[in-house]
């Protein structure tokens, strides 16, 4: 499935790269009828002004990703930095990100957008500081939900008898513990970021002059692609490809899953062995009680 | 034996062709007076929630707003862009002669949705709360252009008008775009702005529900002046998705929309069960607005250039589709009465010539002119939630670019694009024109200083002019001059004219009537006496011209009768012979 | 499960102290970013063609209404002490007060809301515990991608594309509004009514919602089941069923639980845009046009409203942690 994950996202990466290659046209060139149907010359037909649907697929699928894959990094880390150390210090520091990240859960998202592409500009930029500064609280609060059972485990709490600091534990047991919901939630964030680009360019959020794939169907929905035939062509395309970067972000995620927590296995229960001989049952204090 | 059933056999024969009289004489007769059809309820879906409808209640576009109040309030005049002004609720009005002073009969028997009568009084309150209160759509019309010195009660039906300058137009223009106010409701309000209360008017329809930002209910006055109106109820649901609003159209859960049907969806929807479209002559334009004081717009020959550099043709061909017309420098709506044609000169190379003259030339060879050593960069703000002013600024934008002027779109919230547009903090901004902006001049030159910001000596001298004439005719003469003039100087880049297509449900209503000004959602599509107070066709009457088909039916009918006729005299005649040659035929 | 002490009570009490402060902090943003942004109500309150031509008198006067003519420290005062009283302010647009606006709405918000999270949390969590307890095989494999695939569709995308295929082609359901405009039967057939329209906008949004929590409720069992615990219990001769439901599913809720409670306080926001599509009356699209007319009360107001409903989850979700999991009690003991 990782496999499947890393290719549907690589063919993008390559075609977001070699876009003006690739595309069969210069989409912000009007080089059809406005609404042509598919043809020869245009597979997915035109837009309303005439630009060739496929080429301007191809071209959004730069921002589409960068938007995504920054933001996402940005968000995971921040959220899972915060996450570990408020529930594994507990006490003040855990209360005060807590509450921090309450509050930003507290703003509505979509208002606050409004009023900050009102108030920055509707630019690119902005779009990706603002998605990726308010996406973190939600990974933030749900790792440090499993911290807080992590932390009370057996050789956690071994560790710390045996005189470890709080940032060895962190780091060297805590961390690979939480990783397959860190890595849940770097593609639920990639999913979201990604959704929220798509959402905020068909409400007229973004800029409506760069190429995304939310522009796209914004184009479309404000023309009446739904109501015609157009939507075969003009809407389903930009929406698969949408659903199709997030689904491998998934598939991804969830091959990464399985690779650091080998427990994961999507193999028969432990009665067999795991297919990885290397890695023994670790003792615990706590079956011993 | 034979001639036994014979005999017999010639009664079931009559009693057919008798039978097959009485049902073709009793089949109801068609065509006639189509405007005489009572329809129970009506569905029209709305795009935007436009408050409670009063004169106070504006909200901004998209939505019609002074059409609904329409429904529920009266003039005193039809409506402001007729050729001769229609009698409402004044039946006359005369001007003395320097049309400074206005007498005004109004009808008499007239009553309020709340019972009250109608009187002189609340036309002078209505007029003096205008001119004296918070501004609205309407106010300028006794506040500023003209204004209104005092509105006052001569008895129970008559007005008398005194404006501060020749007024020739009141009856024209004024009269009829005020909706006229209850005093004994309104004497107690404060604050217009926060009245929530459901409005009482003298129109044709009562407002009996409004859920904000879901729906309205109107239920017809039975009581109406003119005789209770075509539909009994109708239910405005407000739908602001426009591919929602057209598929409910096309699925019959509404009867018609308010909103303009986008020129990408006129084929198929046209060809949808029982939809048809109409034009609707409502006053649309896009124009753009400069700002004068932000160099290099303020130079006269810059703006001149600009206006020459823009293919409007284009614009309708790739943006409308074709449904529309190219902009006009002229200002007011090739469709107003007001309208003196110009032809806007499309004509890059002498824009160029202009620039090249003006010292604004491209002197690095980079493709971009340069103005006083910085190369012109113009930025230019649009909505962003209207596609079509984002698709037509991008065009603009390529055509400017070939004369060596850069454009550079920029796409705001409507609050912020607003909220800019009023600090004048722009340097062009894409304008949608209310129909009454270019519908007569009235707005027009009011807006001209606070919307435009438009100075030049000659419109000065034009718009002392236009002020003192004492006439229709002497108005129009200077509102033409003026228009000539805006060739050389324009106030705004007038880009193009939108139709104004309607569709609606034949089978649900087919009464509607265009009206110019203010498309086919308003009061007079109602009114069974409008079509023809108004001189304008329903639908309903240009698709199938009546007189022809009452004359086929009774041709049909003649024939018919006439026929049964002939089948009946001629099975008489046979029976007859038949049995007069008795047995004879018997024996084969 | 033994009754919390009375050092737990402080505890509790503390936690509600923190959430105070949280709401605090919450409101006064709530009042501060509307501000942020340029335009004020009167741009929206009369006619782009009049505003130049407003005295400076009329517009105090018209600013007066809503009390927006004082300076920014004094409305805040206001705002707040207003807030204790229940009077949230007049609306610029409306003229009608705040408090009423939001009640006239939030019903309508609760059902498609409630009725999402709920349907999303039943299905998305269960599948997600189902999966996990049947590690391995092909069900799980097409149960994870069919998940997946519906998580990652754009919101609009499928309520639009619904809408044009069981409003437009099938012409089965109503295409907008939550109830028919007037007078249906009322009783039954105006809940049935209500139930064609709430339909589609309740689907659209539970299909968005049900995959992330698939996820979470998933990996958090398939992470306690891999735990020696589980591995204990079976040994000692439990069945499969019993080992899953009673042991495993108890301590993997906790981040089902705090995902809900995450869901809760964000959906009404991400409801926006399926309320836009389906014209439905909820709180998401008051909120985004009162942005756009910067109707400073409403949207303090609503953000209040949404403040208070995101803290009263996250604090339910944080008084049930330790009776879900035991082992994460005691907190201050180190």
């Amino acid at each position: 499935m990782g496999r499947v994950g890393a290719a549907i996202l690589l063919l993008f990466v390559v075609a977001a790269i070699f876009a003006p290659i690739l595309a069969p046209h210069d989409p912000a060139l009007r080089t059809a009828q406005p609404f042509a149907a598919p043809s020869f010359a245009h597979p997915l037909g035109a837009n309303d002004v005439g630009q060739d649907i496929l080429s301007e697929l191809i071209f959004a699928s730069r921002l589409s990703l960068t938007v995504g894959f920054v933001t996402t990094c940005l968000a995971t880390i921040l959220g899972a930095a915060v996450g570990i150390v408020g529930g594994y210090l507990r006490g003040a520091v855990d209360a005060v990100l807590m509450r921090g990240v309450d509050v930003i859960l507290s703003l509505p998202f979509l208002p606050l957008m409004i009023v900050l592409a009102a108030f920055l500009g509707q630019n690119t930029t902005n779009l990706i500081l603002v998605i990726g500064l308010l996406i973190w609280a939600r990974p933030a609060r749900l790792i440090r939900s499993q911290v807080l059972s992590v932390r009370e485990s057996g050789h956690v709490q071994a560790a710390r008898a045996m005189g470890a600091t709080h940032g060895y534990i962190m780091f060297r047991h805590v961390l690979p513990r939480v990783t397959p919901l860190v890595a849940a939630q770097f593609v639920r964030t990639a999913n979201v970021s990604i959704m929220l680009e798509a959402s905020l360019a068909f409400l007229g959020l973004s800029d409506p002059f760069q190429k995304s794939w939310g522009a796209i169907l914004f184009y479309a929905n404000a023309r009446s692609a739904f109501l015609a035939d157009a939507w075969l062509w003009w809407v389903l395309p930009p929406g698969l490809c949408i659903a199709a970067v997030v689904v491998s972000f998934a598939f991804l995620g969830y091959a990464l899953e399985e690779r650091v927590d080998p427990r994961l296995r999507s193999s028969t229960p432990a009665s067999e062995p795991s297919g990885d001989p290397g890695t023994p049952m670790p003792v615990r204090e706590d079956t011993l009680r | 034996m034979v001639r036994g059933a014979l005999e017999r056999s010639w009664r079931p024969v009559l009693v057919f062709v008798l039978g097959l009289l009485i049902v073709v004489v009793s089949s109801p007769t068609a065509g006639g007076a189509q405007q005489s059809q009572q329809v129970e309820r009506l569905t029209i879906a709305t795009e935007a929630d436009k408050g409670n409808l009063t004169p106070y209640s504006f909200r901004p576009p998209p939505g019609i707003h002074s059409e609904l109040v329409g429904l529920v309030y009266d003039t005193l005049f039809l409506h402001p862009y007729t050729e001769e002004p229609i009698s409402w609720l004044a039946t006359e009005a005369s001007a003395n002669a320097d049309a400074t002073v206005w007498t005004v009969t109004l009808r008499d028997g007239v009553t309020w949705h709340d019972g009250e009568e109608f009187t002189a009084e609340d036309v002078a309150f209505t007029y003096d709360y205008y001119r004296d209160g918070p501004p609205n759509r309407y106010t300028h019309h006794a506040s500023e252009v003209p204004v209104v010195e005092s509105a006052e009660a001569l008895d129970a039906t008559t007005v008398e008008f005194t404006c501060e300058q020749p007024c020739p137009t009141l009856d024209l223009v004024t009269l009829a775009d005020l909706p006229i106010l209850p005093q004994h409701i309104w004497e107690d309000v404060e604050d217009p702005q926060t009245y929530t209360d459901l409005p009482v008017g003298t129109g044709p329809y009562r407002l009996a529900e409004y859920v904000e930002d879901q729906s309205y209910l109107f239920e017809a006055n039975e009581d109406y002046f003119l005789g209770p109106p075509a539909v009994g109820e109708i239910e405005m649901p407000i739908v602001p998705d426009p591919s929602s609003m057209f598929l409910a159209l096309q699925n019959g859960q509404v009867d018609t929309a308010t909103r303009p049907v986008p020129p990408e969806l006129q084929e198929s929807l046209g060809e949808a069960r029982d939809v048809e479209l109409v034009e609707g002559k409502r006053f649309a334009s896009i124009f753009y607005r400069f700002n004068a004081e932000s160099p290099p717009l303020d130079q006269q020959e810059f703006r001149r250039a600009l206006d020459m550099a823009v293919d409007r043709q284009a614009l309708v061909d790739t943006v409308l589709l074709g449904n529309g017309r190219a902009g006009s420098p002229s200002f007011m709506h090739p469709d107003s009465r007001w309208f003196e044609p110009q032809d806007a000169a499309f004509d890059p190379e002498q824009a160029g010539a202009i620039l090249d003259e003006a010292g604004i030339t491209d002197s690095d060879g980079d493709g971009s002119r340069e103005y006083e050593g910085e190369p012109v960069s113009l930025s230019i703000i649009v909505s962003a939630n209207d596609p079509l002013q984002i698709r037509t600024a991008e065009l603009v934008a390529q055509q400017l670019g070939e004369v060596g002027i850069e454009l550079v779109p920029e796409s705001l919230d409507p609050g912020t694009l607003s909220q800019r547009q009023n600090a004048l903090d722009f340097e062009l901004s894409s304008f949608q024109g209310v129909p009454h902006l270019i519908g007569d001049p009235t707005q027009m030159i009011e807006s001209l200083e606070s919307l435009l910001v438009y100075s030049n000596p000659e419109y000065e001298g034009l718009r002392e002019e236009w002020f003192q004439s004492t006439s229709v005719e002497q108005q129009g003469e200077t509102m033409r001059g003026i228009q000539r003039l805006f060739v050389e100087d324009p106030p705004a880049l007038t880009l193009y004219y939108p139709d104004t297509t309607y569709a609606y449900n034949s089978s649900a209503y087919d009464g509607w009537i265009p009206v110019e000004g203010h498309g086919i959602h308003h009061k007079w599509s109602f009114i069974p006496e409008a079509p023809e107070l108004l001189g304008i066709e329903t639908v309903a009457q240009r698709t199938a011209p009546p007189e022809e088909e009452t004359g086929g039916r009774t041709i049909l009918y003649a024939l018919v009768v006439a026929g049964a006729v002939v089948l009946l005299v001629l099975a008489i005649f046979l029976l007859r012979r038949r049995s007069a040659r008795g047995s004879d035929e018997d024996q084969i | 499960m033994p009754r919390p002490s009375g050092a737990a009570w402080r505890r509790g009490g503390g936690r509600v102290a923190q959430y105070a402060l949280v709401l605090l902090v919450a409101v006064s943003l709530n009042f501060a970013i509307p501000r942020l942004a340029p335009g004020t109500p009167i741009d929206y309150l009369v006619p782009s063609e009049q505003v130049a031509t407003i005295t400076p008198e009329q517009r105090e006067r018209v600013l007066a209404q809503f009390g927006l003519e004082k300076p920014l420290l004094e409305q805040y005062r206001l705002y707040l002490t207003g807030i204790l009283r229940g009077d949230l302010g007049i609306s610029a647009q409306q003229g009608r007060p705040v408090v009423d606006m939001l009640l006239e709405r939030l019903p309508w918000t609760l059902v498609l809301v409630g009725g999402a999270i709920t349907l999303a949390t039943v299905i998305g969590g269960g599948a997600g515990f189902l999966s996990a307890a049947r590690r391995g095989g092909r069900t799980e494999a097409w149960g994870l991608a069919l998940f997946m695939f519906l998580d990652s569709m754009p919101p609009f995308w499928i309520g639009l594309l619904l809408l044009v295929f069981f409003s437009g082609y099938l012409d089965l359901l109503p295409v907008f509004g939550a109830l028919p405009t007037s007078g249906a039967a009322g009783g039954f057939g105006l809940t049935l009514e209500f139930a064609q329209r709430l339909v589609l906008p309740l689907a659209t949004l539970t299909m968005v919602r049900a995959g992330w929590l698939f996820l979470v409720a998933r990996s958090s069992l398939a992470g306690e089941l891999s735990e020696d615990y589980i591995l204990m219990a079976e040994a000692k001769g439990l069945s499969r069923r019993q080992v899953v439901l009673g042991h495993g599913i108890r301590n993997a809720l906790l981040p089902l639980v705090t995902a809900v409670a995450v869901e809760v306080g964000t959906v009404v926001g991400g409801a926006t845009v399926v309320e836009t599509v389906f014209s439905y009356p909820g709180l998401g699209r008051l909120i985004y046009e009162s942005v756009l007319s910067r109707d400073y009360a409403v949207l303090q107001g609503a953000f209040l409203l949404l403040a208070v409903g995101v803290i009263l989850a996250n604090l339910l979700a944080d008084l049930l942690y330790p009776i879900i999991d035991p082992r994460v009690r005691a907190e201050t003991a180190r």
